[in-house]
């Protein structure tokens, strides 16, 4: 099967890059060239023709051959002028041929995996990376990739210890060394030990791919939809002078410091009368719960907090006491009503005049920033993965409490189902390769 | 012109329990061989069973077969490996009388009234189109036959190396099989070469046994046959003894001369059965290799010195043997050699061992790429009751890997073809924790029953037993203590208040079931294999959920068939790789397909949707 597509983003662009990858790559670019490409990963300058030998372009090809590729088959890339019509036009006419087709989404990097270019973790990571939208979530697709040698490692690992213990079952009989086991917990301990960092990294991963969660909460009326469309600058939001006019969640999309960030924006909290206001405001709970900033929009002319609000504030909260524009405002006031609560930070502000607003956004940056340098340098990104390893991580716990006093037969079940959870990241271990380490590392056989 | 339902060509393992599984199944069978001495026979080392291995005999007993008798009776040192591991893992074997195992095996076919027995080779195969008709007999005899089970072990092409001498030989001392392979050639199925080894045979009165370890036999024995009840045969005792650094020298100062490493030997072997030389190069920091003597026989001076197959020189051979603690005056009877032989792929085979491209030849044993009496005689068995069912026009007997050690073997060999002489190991079973060699019977008799391949008298037996540990077992869900009533009778159960049920109560120390039985006077009586089997059984409690998820869900894909005929080249998507395995394998089921080396959950995709078309449209 030869695929093709355009790879840079759709629209005008200096130049545009069309790949074509398969058996048939070859053949097609002979067609499209009228002539033959006669040296591997080099760019030529060539004119481009269409079936009636009418040119289309004049461009750059470049032919990556089998095995040598991204996609591991033969794949010429074509560098054409990025206007509609000469993109339009090339695409024209690969669809008309019977000898390649359209490749879908992620295509390419299928291939690539089917050819065992790269790993199946390899291959998700390159996903994420095709998908993402935002420089942040690039890197954050870099690093995965590059972090795969520690998947790797343990996989090593895992395969090592249970080759001894399957030696020590299948070749009992056998004059195997006495220490075969020994040590075995120590590793299967230091996996443990790894995964459980990996696992407690604040999700960042996911955070990185599905957006950084920031809930705005507080009483009715206290400016929250106003912020959040002055983050998001667009009218995301009903704002009305009307207490309890945000009864949904609203979720928003944005970017800060080239980091995803999706905000929500919740009913104001009061002891609702209505009752459709109240599946509201409980619904804000949950959203507060579950997000990794809270920002607390509180009125600077309004000197009193209710418990209900007082309750909800914690390490993740950043207070903001808005209406700083008001001549009643008093924000040393609100600030004295917080005595003895920990918090982010405080900000005083104006959605109104922006008083203040510069200083909190380079706030919310630095919050940003810093989640992200702290981290490892490997990141679970998918909340598959996350799912995986923390099955892999249960069994090999499950491994640790019973190795000491239950049977092998036992244990062996335990490290063989972690390996499974394992293998749905790195790629299986099969009994074949346990074997192949068996007769490797010991002389069995009667 | 003799006619036969089902003709078994071969006495080896495969072939005596391919012919008496036919016989059970009540169809007309005989079993072609060169002569009456071949019957039976153990060309390698004189012993039955072992870990995976065990598990396949005791499941061939589940089907009334006829290896797990004849080794009981002929048993002289019975042993059951990992004896102090859990269930799952222990394995049954017995050094066994070789003579003796030949004499019981003969006894037993010839108590099959439907089963014929002829001394006479075969020299040729006639086929009509792709289909076995009859074969001819060196004496010029014809046989016809509805199915054909060829079980010719080593004998395909075989050739015999000691240093660089090279002596076509089936077994040492027996002419090879040649013209059939080239007839089967002709259908050009795919062909490999194996390798394997034996060691020197040594004469017991020349060996010095003073000052040499000893294994001792169990005294409790584990037998094959769940008919077995007590010791035939007289229990021995084998010998240990080590190389040494010496014997080492002399290996790796005449390795050029070993028919492994001139270059004569072109065929893969075994690398769990690694020769002397192997070891001597592959590990060459370990100080020593232990060598098992191993008597062949009460009445038989030979010994079988377990763990120095070899190819070299037998001069070499002498040499060695004479550095070895005990062996310093050994007589050598004869010495070891490597053999060569041809296999046919085994991703020729259908799973009921029926050649895909000649229709009523199944294939059976070490033609197959196995290794192993075990392994050989339980596609014997699945070969037989299969020509049988087919013969009697019924549905095959497929076992799957989530029921059997059986069905893991032969899926395995169906799917993944052979690199190595193929053998059992208990890591091979995903199901290890439930595919034991304690409840074979309990997993396949009900099975075997309902095609009819057990004898009446034991069938009865079998639903006793099961009706027995029913009613056992409802009886001990019924009563329980909590920790507190526990104490008061003496078992001590941490205090958590937590009820115990009777089944688990009988996991504690000094806990017995006629303890149990004193407390609660309405526990029936009950023998002790049965509160045995019950103890087991909850042994691996705690993994049964899993497990049952896991074959719920291999039973699904298993359950997938994949339609007769499919264009492999049409499915667009597919790589050239892929295809060719299908095209070669042509999996039955969407779960084989899975299992085929280099098969991506893409494929699969690819292949369930085509499936889905090519049915549609074939239905329409």
């Amino acid at each position: 099967m030869t695929i093709y597509a355009l790879s840079t983003p759709p629209g005008v662009s200096g130049i545009a890059i069309l790949r074509l990858s398969g058996n048939n790559s070859l053949k097609i670019t002979k067609d499209i060239i009228n002539g033959t490409i006669d040296k591997p990963r080099m760019a030529l300058l060539k004119t481009f023709y269409d079936s009636k030998k009418e040119i289309i372009d004049e461009g750059i090809v470049v032919w990556y051959p089998k095995g040598q590729s991204y996609t591991g088959d033969d794949l010429v890339e074509f560098h054409v002028h990025g206007s509609k019509a000469v993109i339009n036009k090339f695409l024209n006419e690969l669809s008309i041929r019977s000898d390649c087709q359209l490749a879908e989404a992620g295509e390419f990097t299928k291939q690539a995996f089917l050819n065992n270019k790269i790993n199946l973790y390899e291959a998700e990571s390159i996903a994420d990376l095709l998908n993402a939208e935002t420089d942040g979530q690039r890197v954050q697709a870099l690093r995965l990739k590059n972090s795969s040698p520690l998947f790797m490692k343990w996989r090593e690992r895992i395969l090592d210890v249970r080759s001894k213990c399957e030696a020590a079952i299948d070749f009992s009989e056998e004059d195997l060394p006495v220490s075969i086991l020994e040590g075995n917990d120590q590793k299967i301990k230091e996996i443990s030990k790894d995964i459980s960092t990996m696992l407690d990294d604040g999700k960042v991963g996911e955070i990185m791919r599905e957006g950084f969660k920031i809930v705005i909460f507080g009483p009715p009326n206290s400016g929250k939809s106003s912020f959040l469309n002055l983050l998001a600058k667009r009218k995301a939001a009903i704002v009305s002078e009307v207490k309890g006019t945000t009864r949904d969640i609203i979720e928003v999309q944005l970017q800060i410091e080239n980091f995803p960030v999706v905000l929500s924006d919740t009913a104001g909290i009061r002891t609702a009368k209505n009752k459709i206001e109240k599946i509201g405001i409980s619904l804000g709970f949950k959203q507060i719960e579950k997000s990794n900033l809270n920002i607390l929009i509180l009125d600077g002319t309004i000197k009193k907090i209710s418990n209900e609000i007082k309750k909800l504030i914690n390490e993740k909260t950043l207070i903001i006491i808005n209406k700083q524009d008001k001549k009643n405002f008093d924000g040393m006031f609100v600030l004295k009503n917080l005595k003895g609560k920990k918090f982010l930070g405080i900000h005083e502000i104006s959605t109104l005049t922006k008083f203040g607003y510069k200083k909190l956004l380079e706030d919310l940056k630095n919050i940003l920033n810093s989640l992200y340098e702290n981290q490892n340098d490997t990141l679970i990104s998918r909340s598959r993965h996350r799912t995986l390893l923390i099955k892999t991580s249960k069994h090999l716990k499950n491994y640790l409490k019973i190795s000491q006093s239950a049977e092998i037969e036992k244990t062996a079940e335990e490290l063989k189902i972690a390996s499974n959870y394992l293998s749905e990241i790195v790629g299986f271990i099969g009994v074949e390769e346990v074997l192949g380490r068996i007769f490797k590392d010991f002389c069995v056989g009667k | 012109m003799d006619n036969f339902d089902v003709v078994v060509i071969g006495g080896g393992h495969a072939g005596c329990e391919a012919a008496a599984a036919s016989a059970r199944m009540g169809v007309s069978t005989a079993l072609v061989t060169t002569n009456k001495n071949s019957i039976g026979e153990m060309s390698c080392n004189p012993a039955i069973g072992g870990l995976g291995k065990g598990h396949l005999v005791r499941e061939i007993d589940a089907f009334d077969g006829v290896m797990p008798k004849v080794s009981d009776a002929s048993g002289i040192q019975f042993k059951l490996l990992n004896a102090s591991r859990g269930p799952a893992v222990r394995g049954p074997r017995t050094q066994s009388d070789r003579l003796l195992y030949k004499q019981y095996m003969l006894e037993n076919l010839i108590s099959y009234c439907n089963l014929s027995i002829i001394f006479d080779p075969v020299t040729a195969f006639v086929f009509e189109k792709d289909k076995i008709k009859s074969i001819v007999l060196a004496s010029g005899k014809k046989i016809k036959f509805k199915k054909l089970i060829l079980t010719t072990g080593t004998f395909l092409n075989g050739v015999i190396h000691i240093g660089s001498q090279m002596t076509p030989a089936g077994r040492f001392g027996e002419a090879p099989t040649s013209g059939l392979s080239e007839q089967l050639q002709k259908f050009n199925l795919m062909f490999g070469r194996l390798k394997t080894g034996t060691p020197p045979r040594l004469d017991a009165r020349t060996i010095n046994f003073n000052g040499l370890e000893k294994q001792e036999a169990d005294v409790n024995p584990f037998f094959f046959s769940t008919e077995t009840k007590k010791i035939n045969s007289k229990q021995v005792s084998c010998s240990i003894t080590y190389t040494n650094d010496e014997v080492h020298k002399i290996i790796s100062r005449n390795i050029k001369k070993s028919a492994m490493y001139s270059g004569n030997i072109k065929g893969l072997g075994p690398r769990y059965c690694p020769s002397i030389e192997d070891k001597i190069v592959k590990f060459a920091d370990k100080q020593r290799h232990q060598i098992f003597l191993e008597p062949e026989g009460l009445n038989d001076h030979t010994i079988y010195p377990n763990g120095i197959s070899t190819s070299l020189p037998e001069e070499i051979q002498r040499e060695i043997l004479f550095n070895i603690k005990g062996l310093s005056e050994v007589k050598m009877i004869r010495p070891g050699y490597a053999i060569e032989y041809d296999y046919v792929d085994p991703r020729e085979l259908k799973s009921t061992l029926e050649l895909k491209k000649i229709s009523s030849f199944y294939l059976a044993g070490q033609i197959n790429g196995t290794t192993g009496y075990e392994e050989a005689a339980a596609q014997g068995l699945m070969a037989g009751l299969n020509a049988a069912l087919a013969v009697k026009e019924q549905d095959p007997l497929i076992l799957d890997r989530s029921q059997a050690y059986i069905g893991v073997m032969i899926d395995d060999l169906i799917t993944k073809g052979v690199a190595e002489p193929y053998r059992m190991f208990t890591s091979r079973a995903e199901y290890r924790l439930t595919l034991r060699a304690d409840n074979a019977d309990l997993r396949l008799s009900p099975l075997a029953m309902k095609i009819g391949c057990v004898r009446l008298e034991r069938c009865k037996k079998l639903d006793e037993k099961i009706k027995k540990l029913n009613v056992v077992k409802k009886s001990l869900l019924k009563v329980s203590l909590s920790p507190n009533a526990a104490k008061k009778h003496g078992i001590s159960i941490s205090m958590d208040g937590v009820k115990r049920s009777g089944i688990d109560l009988l996991r504690y120390k000094n806990v017995d079931y006629n303890k149990l039985k004193s407390i609660f006077k309405e526990l029936p009586d009950s023998e002790e294999e049965i509160i045995r089997q019950l103890k087991i059984e909850n042994h691996y409690k705690g993994y049964y959920a899993k497990q049952d998820a896991d074959i719920k869900k291999f039973k699904k894909d298993e359950g997938l068939k994949i339609p007769n005929g499919i264009d492999y080249d049409k499915i667009s998507g597919l790589t050239e790789e892929v295809k060719k395995k299908l095209r070669l394998i042509k999996p039955e089921t969407f779960g084989q397909a899975l299992r085929i080396d280099g098969m991506t959950p893409a494929a699969i995709n690819l292949l369930l949707a085509h499936t889905k078309r090519y049915k549609f449209k074939h239905s329409a």
